[in-house]
């Protein structure tokens, strides 16, 4: 934890809503991308992830620094998921996913989506997107935060299966049908890769 | 030997860059050995790239993020209840409700045995206060009420109802009275002699109708 993450929290438990502010802002992106792909609905991304700050600042005092902000953020984060769960407020809404891409023109921060000026290549990532959103609509919410912790947030299957309260088992057997729902949304073709390091090859430019 | 299926239920670990470093050379050495466990990495690895691509692709405009700040700002403020707790958590509250809340890990059979003496003494504590209570009591004299049942004997009164020749001599007439007086003499001699040898006789008397013996039974009490 750095120096100046340590002064803000400490500042925010004093109630500073700004030191707080500033806290939020190096994680925000990455709660409201975990909470939009949860949800699959914008407003309710919105909604959730200010959520997970609300109850961060009002739980910050509890905060030892035991570990680092984050991960106990990200506690909070998938707690306030699976109590949306079990409340049923929110519905996993897939065609609304195309409205939202419509803003995936305009991001200037991903260096590698904002050097596609070419039209044909945002709408290949559009279409790719929406193909993803499809197939995570598939899965149980369950299914879908455990494979998210897996692949973004990048969490072992011991720490997935305490933080959700589910086996071992159980979290491997989401990710492994993610990946085929995945598949077979994605349409991707199995070749064989001539020797293996023409795969990995193939792996390094992304094809 | 490779095994196929084996390494296919592995795959998924590794495209996600998640084996273990002294497992991964194995993993893919196997890989490199059967072409089609390769297609399938390949595949899976495509896969989780272009999912990870379109998932990022997926975050908001950056002029999104200025109304996303001034609206928790706004959240924040708002709930002043919110806003002030931390700064009513912080110091001794905190202090005060982590020593209530903070739990410490024992182990099971350290727990039961911590209960079981627990118990133990719960139950000696008990015994050590009454038996104080009770020698003092066995030491000092006490009246001590007792019911004891004793066995009353039932006392029987026999009433004799016994008829005596009552047809004595006269005065006027001398040779009945002298007759009569010396039966009488008779009889009291006799009376005399059975009064000493038995308090009461009834031999020599006829009584006039038949003999009625009342027995009474009672005690004393059943007298007035």
């Amino acid at each position: 934890m750095s120096k100046i993450e340590d002064e803000l929290i400490l500042r925010a438990k004093s109630a500073d809503t700004e030191a707080f502010c500033l806290l939020a802002k190096g994680y925000e992106r990455r709660i409201y991308l975990l909470a939009f792909h949860y949800c699959h609905n914008p407003q309710d991304a919105e909604d959730l992830s200010q959520e997970v700050w609300l109850k961060a600042y009002q739980a910050l005092g509890t905060f030892r620094g035991e570990s680092t902000f984050y991960t106990w953020l990200r506690r909070i984060t998938i707690n306030c998921f699976l109590n949306h769960q079990r409340a049923g407020r929110y519905s996993w809404r897939a065609q609304k996913t195309g409205v939202q891409l419509l803003a995936v023109d305009s991001i200037e921060s991903d260096e590698r989506i904002a050097s596609s000026s070419n039209s044909e290549t945002t709408l290949h990532n559009r279409i790719l997107a929406e193909r993803v959103m499809q197939a995570l609509s598939e899965l149980t919410p369950p299914q879908r935060l455990i494979f998210l912790l897996k692949h973004q947030e990048g969490m072992t299957y011991e720490e997935i299966a305490k933080a959700v309260g589910c086996s071992t088992g159980t979290a491997k057997k989401s990710v492994s049908r993610a990946v085929r729902k995945l598949r077979e949304h994605l349409d991707i073709e199995i070749r064989t890769p001539t020797t293996f390091r023409a795969l990995q090859a193939k792996i390094e430019i992304g094809v | 030997m490779h095994n196929c299926k084996a390494t296919r239920k592995r795959l998924i670990e590794e495209a996600l860059d998640q084996t273990p470093s002294d497992q991964s050379g194995p993993l893919l050495a196997e890989l490199e050995r059967c072409p089609a466990c390769r297609a399938e990495f390949a595949s899976l690895r495509s896969v989780l790239r272009v999912a990870d691509q379109a998932m990022e692709s997926a975050l908001p405009a950056e002029s999104f993020w200025s109304g996303y700040h001034a609206r928790l700002q706004q959240s924040l403020e708002r709930d002043a209840s919110l806003a002030s707790r931390p700064r009513s958590e912080t110091g001794a509250l905190v202090l005060v409700r982590n020593l209530f809340t903070t739990s410490v890990r024992v182990p099971l059979p350290v727990a039961a045995i911590v209960i079981v003496l627990f118990g133990l003494s719960i139950v000696f504590a008990t015994h050590s206060r009454t038996q104080p209570i009770m020698e003092p009591l066995a030491r000092t004299s006490s009246v001590v009420t007792r019911t004891v049942e004793v066995p009353v004997i039932q006392e029987r009164t026999v009433t004799r109802v016994v008829y005596r020749n009552i047809n004595r001599p006269t005065t006027r007439d001398p040779a009945r009275l002298e007759t009569t007086g010396r039966s009488a003499a008779k009889v009291t001699d006799r009376r005399e002699e059975t009064t000493e040898s038995a308090p009461i006789s009834l031999v020599g008397f006829k009584p006039t109708s038949d003999p009625k013996l009342t027995i009474i039974k009672g005690s004393y009490r059943d007298e007035k």
